[in-house]
């Protein structure tokens, strides 16, 4: 068996109103060409302006990722032809990226397992081509979108490694608030580097470049332990080169050889003058960090002595979580709380295919029905009822009770007043009250409920009519 | 002697007294381009069709000017003289062009300019040499060679330029007007077809130093679209325009002019202006700089303005614009478009610049460049905490005859070669004026300032003005 | 460094994406051994490693970060009015085989 070490170039696109160079909308258009600005076709005497925001959010991963931050923002261009690449270069950070040296902590098999985080940076993004029989055609709708790249340093050993640094890494991403990072809209996608080796040192690097997929990375990675083993396996030198996927077979080709690498000439963007990085700002975007999804699994066990399961199914989306929260945060009990939002609440969203800001509901809400049962105001049944209310139309739990009046009567005062009531009206039979026949005490009962439509307490009352017969019979 | 050759000031007067009129103006400056395209060759295009502008209370309003080809201009072909945008019309204006346009002002034509500015003989842009007016079988030195020529010609009042070594100021020399490049970031770059970014200005050709200003004032200002451009605000060069200079302290460099010793006519008129420097009130010193490092400015400012533009020029594919050329792949049609595109010089220019950026030179060949630029940058500003200015000669020559200079780099470790490329490294203020003629043609000196100090270059400069009294060609000539 | 010679010139010059002719070359060659003859020169001042590069020709105190707002004016007709051909407001280029760069 031969040690893997794997290293990924992960690049995502973030969100924002315009691209990150040019006053563009940063969006999605099935027009080709309309969200184009000069910068994106790359026309002569155009100049990049650096978008705040995508600068801002970019600083924020970074900080995540817990990486060392630049003290001034400036970019490089990376020299290169092709046809997707107007300006002939693309502008990105090699000099003083947006973070470096910085970590993650993946969870794997129940284990911790910290991956190094070589450097962040931000860049643009290319146009995009379509292919045709003897032509191709380019839209510029994509270029200059801000894109930011996670490059690991190679110290991954397996593909679960691997793929669940994705999964954390796209969920921090998407915790950020940044970008949605759905790689089937091609918001993500990845480089991958595969090395075998029998020894301490690393192996030869093999590169598979621009994998669209969580799932292709797999294959990509499988494939190439397969074929580089192999080749070591009868004697063979694994050739140092960047290889494609074929996202038909899950077989990797050979694309150019280390010796052809290409020299991209970077260089420090003269047209962006450096933006100082400062401790304000960072502060600032520090605060708007929440905490990730591993530490709050982690906080849910350990804290709220919550399942493995739960936590795990609380934390995987960051607003359902934060909703959880919200909900302990007003004083619910952690158990209580999770088993709504884990059970009805998500099978409501499930069933629906929505998400949870498209229901009118509150943490407060779920606290007060938690409340509302503790206090036995409701029987659980009834909670689940006004619950499928509160969803449906967004009122409190309490207005809901009250409007279906499901209130139980529980004070002993408002129960010996009906009872009393009762009584009088039914003098002649009270007086005729038997212990020994429970149809007569069934009776009462009924009355009671009648004028109380249901609400008083069962238990209570028939306490109290025994009691207040006995009096009659003395 | 027409209007059309005054100070804008009297322009402007004339125009608003209902003396002349912008459609009689314009005319007359489209006229006298057709006269002299074919001898001088200035405009790559004469905007026939352009329309009188309405008189305001703005000095350019209603004044035709030129316009260097290598500005972008919304409708109007713009080819920087290249043969790859041969065809090229762009949809947006430079912020300059847009000033302009928002002050009336009225752009006739585009001028002739060297290949994407880089060359410095007014002898490469792709409808052929621009001659100088003083002597058409001399050149005009470029980039800005047709906005020189256009504007010693008395074609227009003045003229746009850009510079990134001296390409305003060598020309404007040679041809007996002023050139000033103000301030990096004065003036937005937005829509100047980018040759060196970091060296790249726009600035202006002019009769007199007070239309230098008027220009620069019209065209300057903090522009969202240019990041290295500033909030200038404070810096209003007509306003605390004065030729009243007592007391400033200007120095010059001590190997630049024992170097110009050996050309006696050059120093002695050099040496003229700097007795009318002290006639005006001004002290002047001697000060001196390490030879080394001032001969080094020739092949750093060759090393970073190659780099750069080899890097900015990638975007001429042919693909999104330009003039393509057939190919089987899109490979082919890049190759095609640039081989037959660019001329040899502009080849050779891009593969030294590439060769400069690789990784294995950039350390020695584009760092060390860039290290030069720092020292001698250092050098000057530590300077200009002493003095309003240095005073330089422009060139140690009169405009060459066509044939003997190229722009094939020299291999003499040259003092004079790019020595007003100081102006570029640091992004100072540096102004061009005539200081009178040697062999019946115009030479001149050079005043450059500190970062920011364009109303005292331009003071200092006018202050010279007076006292030289240089008659400018088409003020001289009998229309 | 590289010493140049007539065969690695056309591939710095295709890689650069354009051809150099035969006659150009002898041009070239002097022209290159000049500059670096010169940059020689740079390399022999005392010190000169020590000093940082200058990039920027002075610090813009005035700098800023754009505000993110899309207010492209940019139509797309305008967008590839100058493209060589188009097909459905698209560039059309001879088809691209093969990964990117």
């Amino acid at each position: 068996m031969y040690k893997v070490t794997i290293g990924l170039e992960v690049h995502c696109e973030l969100e924002s109103n315009s691209k990150v160079f040019s006053p563009a909308v940063n969006g999605y258009n099935e027009n080709p060409n309309v969200n184009v600005a000069y910068q994106d076709l790359g026309f002569p005497g155009i100049l990049p302006v650096a978008n705040e925001e995508a600068v801002k959010r970019a600083l924020k991963v970074s900080m995540a990722l817990n990486c060392k931050t630049p003290d001034e923002i400036i970019f490089d261009r990376k020299n290169y032809y092709y046809p997707d690449l107007p300006k002939g270069y693309q502008i990105t950070q090699m000099t003083k990226p947006v973070g470096i040296n910085g970590y993650l902590n993946i969870e794997v098999n129940g284990e911790i397992k910290k991956v190094d985080i070589h450097d962040i940076h931000l860049e643009e993004d290319t146009a995009s081509l379509d292919h045709y029989d003897t032509y191709s055609l380019i839209d510029y709708n994509r270029s200059g979108i801000p894109l930011i790249e996670t490059v690991t340093e190679p110290c991954m050993h397996s593909k679960e490694e691997a793929l669940t640094f994705l999964e954390t890494l796209r969920s921090l991403i998407v915790y950020c608030g940044v970008s949605q990072a759905r790689s089937d809209k091609g918001q993500m996608r990845c480089d991958v580097n595969v090395s075998l080796s029998d020894t301490d040192e690393l192996g030869s690097k093999v590169e598979i470049k621009n994998i669209n997929s969580f799932y292709n990375v797999g294959r990509a990675i499988d494939f190439e332990i397969e074929r580089q083993t192999e080749i070591l396996q009868n004697g063979g030198v694994v050739e140092q080169e960047t290889r494609r996927l074929d996202d038909e077979t899950g077989e990797t080709f050979h694309m150019r050889s280390k010796v052809d690498a290409v020299d991209y000439k970077y260089f420090i963007e003269p047209n962006i003058a450096p933006t100082p990085v400062t401790c304000e700002m960072l502060n600032e975007i520090r605060k708007t960090i929440p905490m990730l999804q591993l530490e709050r699994k982690q906080m849910y066990k350990s804290k709220y002595d919550l399942s493995e399961y739960d936590s795990d199914v609380l934390v995987k989306v960051k607003e359902n979580s934060d909703f959880f929260n919200e909900c302990v945060n007003l004083g619910a009990d952690p158990k209580k709380a999770c088993n709504w939002v884990t059970g009805m609440l998500m099978g409501y969203l499930n069933t629906n295919e929505i998400t949870i800001d498209k229901v009118p509901i509150k943490p407060v809400m779920i606290k007060d029905l938690i409340d509302l049962v503790d206090s036995k105001t409701i029987s659980s049944k009834q909670a689940k009822e006004v619950f499928e209310e509160m969803v449906n139309s967004g009122k409190e739990p309490k207005v809901i009770v009250k409007e279906k009046g499901m209130m139980q009567i529980t004070d002993d005062n408002a129960i010996y007043d009906v009872i009393i009531e009762v009584l009088k009206e039914n003098e002649e039979q009270a007086k005729e009250y038997n212990p020994e026949k429970t149809r007569m005490i069934d009776f009462f009962v009924g009355q009671v409920m009648k004028k109380t439509r249901g609400k008083a307490n069962p238990a209570k009352t028939m306490q109290m009519l025994k009691e207040e017969l006995a009096k009659y019979n003395k | 002697m027409s209007y059309l050759d005054k100070p804008l000031e009297e322009i402007h007067a004339a125009l608003k007294e209902g003396k002349v009129t912008s459609r009689e103006l314009t005319i007359e400056s489209l006229n006298r381009a057709h006269v002299t395209q074919e001898s001088l060759n200035s405009f790559v295009t004469i905007l026939d069709d352009v329309k009188e502008e309405k008189i305001t209370d703005d000095v350019l309003s209603g004044i035709p000017y030129a316009c260097k080809d290598n500005l972008s201009t919304k409708g109007i072909l713009t080819t920087a003289s290249s043969n790859i945008l041969s065809d090229y019309v762009p949809v947006f204006d430079a912020t300059c062009i847009e000033k302009l346009k928002s002050k009336n002002a009225v752009m006739m034509g585009k001028t002739v300019m060297d290949e994407l500015g880089m060359g410095g003989t007014g002898t490469t842009g792709h409808t052929g040499v621009v001659r100088n007016p003083w002597d058409q079988t001399r050149m005009t030195a470029g980039s800005s060679a047709g906005s020189a020529a256009a504007v010693a010609s008395g074609i227009v009042p003045y003229a746009l330029g850009t510079d990134t070594g001296d390409s305003i100021r060598k020309p404007a020399g040679y041809c007996g007007i002023v050139g000033f490049k103000p301030t990096y970031g004065l003036v937005s770059r937005w829509g100047l077809f980018a040759f060196a970014s970091s060296l790249d200005h726009v600035g202006c050709l002019t009769k007199t130093v007070k239309d230098a200003a008027y220009v620069i004032d019209a065209i300057k200002g903090l522009d969202e679209k240019d990041m290295t451009s500033f909030d200038s605000s404070n810096i209003k060069l007509v306003e605390n325009y004065t030729t009243n200079v007592k007391g400033k302290k200007l120095f010059y460099i001590k190997e630049l002019n024992d170097e110009l010793k050996n050309s006696k006519e050059y120093y002695d008129n050099f040496m003229k202006v700097i007795s009318y420097a002290k006639a005006c009130g001004m002290e002047v010193y001697e000060e001196s700089i390490n030879e080394n490092i001032l001969r080094s400015i020739y092949p750093a400012y060759m090393a970073i303005s190659c780099a750069e533009a080899t890097s900015n020029n990638s975007n001429l594919t042919g693909i999104p614009f330009g003039s393509r050329k057939n190919g089987l792949t899109p490979d082919e049609v890049m190759i095609n478009t640039r081989t037959e595109g660019f001329s040899e010089l502009i080849r050779r220019r891009f593969v030294i610049g590439s060769f400069i950026l690789q990784k294995e030179n950039q350390e020695k060949l584009f760092k060390n460049a860039q290290r030069i630029r720092r020292l001698i940058v250092d050098k000057m500003t530590e300077l200009f905490k002493k003095y309003d200015g240095c005073i330089m000669p422009n060139s140690d020559s009169i405009a060459p005859h066509f044939g003997d200079v190229n722009d094939v780099m020299s291999d003499k470790y040259l003092l004079f070669a790019e020595n007003l490329a100081i102006g570029n490294f640091g992004g100072f203020p540096s102004i061009t004026i005539p200081s009178g003629l040697i062999d019946n043609m115009p030479v001149a000196v050079n005043i450059t300032g500190a970062v920011k100090q364009d109303s005292n270059v331009i003071n200092i400069a006018a202050a010279l003005e007076e006292k030289i009294g240089f008659k400018p060609l088409s003020t001289k000539e009998e229309k | 460094m590289q010493k140049i010679t007539k065969e690695n010139i056309q591939d710095y010059a295709l890689k650069l994406m354009f051809k150099m002719k035969e006659e150009e070359f002898e041009t070239f060659e002097k022209e290159f051994e000049t500059i670096l003859k010169h940059m020689d020169l740079i390399s022999k001042i005392d010190g000169i490693e020590k000093v940082e590069p200058l990039v920027f020709p002075f610090k813009n105190e005035d700098v800023k970060l754009r505000k993110d707002v899309a207010n492209s004016t940019l139509t797309t007709s305008d967008a590839v009015k100058n493209a060589h051909e188009t097909i459905y407001d698209e560039v059309k280029v001879p088809k691209v085989v093969g990964g990117e760069s």
